[in-house]
């Protein structure tokens, strides 16, 4: 499936069909241009989901030529991809959870729970699979509904909410792992 | 790797803790962005172009996304619609084709410039090259058989595999190919008259990099000729097990140069092969050491 012109025009209709023909045909193109970069895992799967999002909902709407918007996807991808991978480095991303906690948290003692839980969240996150990641991001993150990430994904509402339940539930009992010491995953040197 | 013990106290909520866990991502898109993407599908016009080249000297995260981008490709990762066997579509010219274009163009100074000195790029393969002549001859083998490395070079629009007596000017693109009969390791360095030396293949690595049997493989990596005083030399090392860059480096450290040849005597046992590359330069008078 190609990125036809009169799909991008499609999308800047937000037609919900052409949304759903999108993501089915790009989805493993993008998530393999972020995960050549960034290696396999949550990191890269986020990555393509925002890039996805990013673009079908954002910057289609900004692009003056349709045929444009094969280069300007990859090109989004390997760019944004660059990003995360020297933030990855100079531990950014540790800080930018600091100044979002403190905005989310409500005590200080809350903040200093919720600093402490994110490295951990990040490792558990690597360990649901790809699809359970990618739905996760879409719901908390993107702030999707289960209809909405159904209909994106072309599967049942249920499917989703049944995936969703029981990734929390993996993410819950690994956040409860006694593992004291272990390193959070996707961390350079 | 950093150790992180567990909270104390509970756990707070996961869902709490996922909404919490938003990516920073970019405010705004790169306006240069469009007019790369603009270029990259075919759409640019003469103006469009001279842009890009402007806009890509000014930004080196763009010229860093492009030169990804080119590894992206190398490494196979195509979108769905181009994964089609050569000549199903004779009138659609692939991505990488474009990519390749792309760089064809005087783009290719500026971009190379942004990365300074003998820094990797991954530039080399994009640019269309004529065959390479057959029976071109390597460079010096110190050592073994079977394996040979070649140089070729891109010097503005003309491109030829480097001799041993073949003279390189400032701003030269060099790029590698080797051919050998049997599977093993590889490694390039790059060494000064006055005892600089860097690694040039693989780039960042700590070991020499797994080769494959065949005749005239290109290598990713590549490098340009900068500005320099006296002789300088590229060193190949093949050998069966991977060797240490560092090993290698005190290797070509303790090398014997002479400079009135411009020689390289490159004692190292571990390697079964050991090929020198004289990077001559046509010297002025006053340039000549006394």
């Amino acid at each position: 499936m190609s990125i036809a012109p009169e799909l991008i025009v499609r999308l800047q209709k937000n037609d919900q069909e052409a949304q759903r023909l999108f993501w089915s045909s790009q989805w493993s193109y993008v998530f393999a241009i972020c995960a050549h970069i960034l290696g396999k895992g949550a990191a890269a799967t986020d990555l393509a989901v925002d890039v996805l999002t990013a673009f079908m909902f954002d910057y289609v709407h900004g692009l003056a030529h349709p045929a444009t918007a094969k280069a300007y996807l990859r090109l989004m991808a390997v760019r944004r991809s660059l990003q995360k991978r020297k933030e990855q480095r100079v531990f950014v991303e540790l800080q930018n959870w600091e100044t979002l906690v403190e905005e989310g948290a409500r005590t200080p003692e809350d903040q200093a729970l919720c600093r402490a839980a994110m490295p951990r969240l990040e490792g558990c996150l690597s360990r649901l699979s790809p699809n359970a990641q990618q739905v996760i991001r879409l719901s908390y993150t993107q702030g999707m509904g289960n209809n909405r990430i159904a209909e994106l994904l072309g599967v049942s509402k249920q499917y989703i909410g049944k995936l969703i339940k029981k990734s929390l539930e993996r993410l819950r009992r690994c956040m409860e792992e006694p593992i004291p010491g272990e390193g959070r995953k996707g961390e350079g040197s | 790797m950093t150790s992180e013990a567990r909270p104390p106290g509970d756990v707070p909520a996961i869902e709490r803790l996922l909404g919490m866990r938003r990516s920073p991502g970019e405010k705004t898109a790169c306006a240069g962005l469009e007019i790369l993407a603009r270029t990259l599908a075919g759409l640019a016009s003469a103006e469009d172009k001279a842009a890009a080249i402007r806009h890509l000297q000014d930004c080196d995260d763009c010229a860093e996304v492009l030169l990804e981008l080119a590894r992206v490709e190398g490494a196979g990762i195509h979108p769905p619609e181009e994964r089609i066997p050569a000549g199903v579509e004779g009138e659609r010219r692939p991505f990488g084709a474009r990519l390749r274009d792309f760089f064809a163009t005087p783009l290719l100074a500026p971009i190379s410039a942004a990365f300074l000195l003998v820094v990797t790029f991954a530039v080399w393969w994009l640019v269309p090259r004529a065959p390479i002549q057959q029976g071109s001859g390597p460079g010096a083998l110190q050592k073994g058989q079977g394996d040979a490395l070649y140089v070729a070079v891109q010097r503005g629009q003309v491109q030829f595999v480097l001799k041993p007596e073949d003279f390189v000017n400032d701003g030269d693109s060099l790029g590698w190919f080797y051919s050998t009969d049997r599977a093993g390791y590889l490694a390039i360095l790059f060494r000064e008259e006055q005892g600089g030396v860097e690694l040039i293949f693989p780039a960042k690595a700590s070991q020499s990099a797994a080769i494959s049997p065949g005749f005239k493989i290109p290598l990713e990596d590549g490098a340009r000729v900068t500005a320099a005083r006296g002789c300088e030399w590229l060193v190949a090392f093949f050998s069966d097990r991977p060797l240490e860059i560092a090993a290698l480096r005190k290797a070509l450290l303790l090398a014997h140069g002479a400079a009135e040849r411009c020689s390289l005597e490159v004692p190292f046992d571990q390697a079964r092969s050991v090929q020198v590359f004289p990077l001559l330069r046509e010297r002025r008078e006053s340039e000549v050491s006394p």
